[in-house]
């Protein structure tokens, strides 16, 4: 029970209190593009949370090791940029072989498992010395965070798309942008951090 | 002489500026928008990010052009994460890694967008030396926009500059979170944009922010149903759905084409649809093309023939590639990473070769 309440309540705050996407920028620019293309939104957003899942579940063991676990920060980065490479690898030749995908499948699932998203979650469960069941709800959280953060985009978007009072040399990324900062200033509020100082 | 400078002087404008890889092609906006809090920091991301794509688009340009792409996708991170690597050692050692966001995002590097984005986009289809161009240009682009991070956030957020106590009464320490970035942000893409409206309203569609939801599809009429000939809306509003009839073909059909949001929508959305139904209906011809495009014109939405009759086209033209906007990842390239390797300069995806 003590297991499931961590991975639930480490993905709940790593969602919607500590959005990664909003509040830590973490995979934004996949967010941005993916809310550009709604009908590819499910599918990248169902690839992105299992393989923020799926490097927490490898990474947090990996690093645990005691051959590891005293090497520098930097060279933890290198394993996890070798563990995120190994499961994209594995995962692209079992879909190949037992589901035929196609390849342009394949390079969209790249862009879903190699990105700073997925690779930012073994370093904050590193960080933050998470158990191995909070380190999984941090990747569910990960996921989660990432389609809140599309949706909110996509639909923003797609409002701003179809209003005429925005000033022309504002239409396009300017008010984008805009729009991402007010979302991320909604989530940072529940950091608790002041504006001024 | 003057043609060849006049080329190099073009990657590098549209690479470093009218395509800019954060303002216009929202790629790297994670690592501009979390670690370009100081100019420090922001120079040395700048510095490790141009080592990672210059690398990256060599490798990519030389070696790279007959693996298959969703390798040279894995083979990106592994070549970024090759690179950043003694940078991140080295400031480790140093203790310049002290800094949390240096070292924290440092390694995120290995996985920006911009690096594999250009790789993929450019390199793999031109010659080493124009992908080194781009390289720089990408390079340079994403370090100016870092810098201007840096420099606006450390002085009005920090109440420094380059670690120099300014003395400033008031900081507004919110501008060192990412949505001060994002603020910042909007306004210099506002700036280049109005610069691109101006100066160069060329590139003002290829600019501009497109939601790449267009769909066509087929329908076969059930038995006894008339095509109406005329465009209509589904019930539901997002849906407007065009009849076509195929005069030369044994059996009607009905082409529905769904926009997802008014907006910019040039026909290569289209067409990339097309392609795939053109592997699954042969009926498909260079005359359904022109019909298609016939009934396009009827809607209200810009649609750009040139590039529409462009994709069957041949390679024909010296000008090397820069991707148009959101481009940027490979979702709408149609597989062919083997069969247009070895052809460096033409524009072999038809995609952006109206650049």
């Amino acid at each position: 029970m003590n297991l499931f309440g961590d991975l639930m309540i480490t993905a709940l705050y790593t969602a919607f209190f500590q959005n990664l996407v909003l509040s830590f920028a973490y995979g934004s620019s996949e967010a941005v593009r993916i809310s550009l293309k709604p009908r590819t939104f499910g599918m990248f957003t169902a690839m992105i949370s299992g393989f923020a899942v799926i490097s927490a579940a490898i990474c947090r063991p990996v690093d645990r090791l005691p051959s590891v676990i005293a090497l520098p920060d930097s060279v933890h980065a290198l394993v996890y940029a070798a563990v995120l490479a190994g499961v994209y690898i594995v995962t692209a030749i079992l879909l190949k072989a037992i589901f035929r995908v196609s390849d342009h499948f394949l390079t969209n699932l790249g862009i879903a498992a190699l990105n700073t998203l997925v690779l930012a979650i073994p370093f904050i469960n590193r960080r933050s010395a998470y158990s191995l069941a909070a380190s999984l709800g941090s990747g569910l959280g990960a996921g989660v965070a990432f389609v809140v953060a599309a949706a909110l985009l996509a639909s923003g978007v797609h409002r701003m798309s179809e209003n005429k009072e925005i000033p022309q040399v504002f239409k396009g990324t300017p008010v984008m942008f805009l729009y991402i900062s007010l979302l991320s200033l909604g989530f940072a509020a529940f950091s608790g951090n002041s504006v001024f100082s | 002489m003057a043609q060849s400078r006049s080329a190099k002087d073009n990657i590098m404008l549209k690479g470093a500026v009218i395509f800019n890889p954060v303002l216009i092609q929202l790629a790297g906006i994670c690592i501009a928008a979390a670690a370009s809090t100081d100019v420090l920091t922001s120079l040395i991301f700048s510095i490790v990010f141009m080592v990672d794509t210059v690398v990256c688009c060599f490798l990519a340009s030389l070696l790279f052009k007959r693996i298959p792409r969703w390798i040279r996708v894995a083979l990106y991170l592994i070549i970024g994460a090759a690179c950043v690597f003694p940078f991140a050692y080295f400031a480790e050692k140093t203790g310049i890694s002290l800094n949390t966001r240096m070292q924290m995002y440092l390694p995120l590097l290995a996985v920006n967008s911009v690096t594999s984005v250009h790789c993929e986009q450019f390199a793999v289809k031109n010659s080493v030396g124009k992908s080194l161009e781009d390289a720089f240009a990408v390079s340079i682009g994403f370090g100016a926009v870092m810098l201007i991070l840096g420099i606006i956030r450390e002085i009005i957020g920090n109440g420094t500059f380059a670690g120099l106590e300014l003395g400033l009464g008031v900081h507004l320490s919110g501008l060192l979170m990412p949505f001060g970035a994002f603020v910042i942000l909007g306004y210099l893409a506002m700036a280049l944009k109005w610069y691109i409206n101006k100066y160069r309203p060329e590139f003002n569609e290829k600019t501009a922010v497109k939601i790449k939801s267009t769909k066509v599809g087929l329908r076969k009429y059930e038995d006894g149903e008339e095509p109406s000939g005329e465009p209509r809306r589904s019930p539901d509003d997002n849906l407007t759905e065009m009849e076509f009839l195929f005069g030369n073909e044994p059996e009607e059909f009905e082409i529905f084409t769904e926009f997802w949001s008014p907006g910019v929508i040039t026909a290569q959305d289209i067409v990339t649809d097309m392609e795939t139904l053109r592997e699954e209906h042969e009926q498909f011809s260079v005359e359904t093309d022109r019909r298609i495009e016939e009934l396009f014109t009827n809607m209200d939405t810009t649609i750009d023939f040139e590039a529409f009759e462009a994709v069957p086209a041949e390679p024909e033209t010296e000008e090397p590639q820069t991707e148009s906007f959101f481009d940027g990842d490979f979702e709408d390239d149609e597989d062919e990473e083997s069969d247009d390797g070895d052809e460096t300069d033409g524009d072999d995806d038809g995609e952006e070769g109206d650049d």
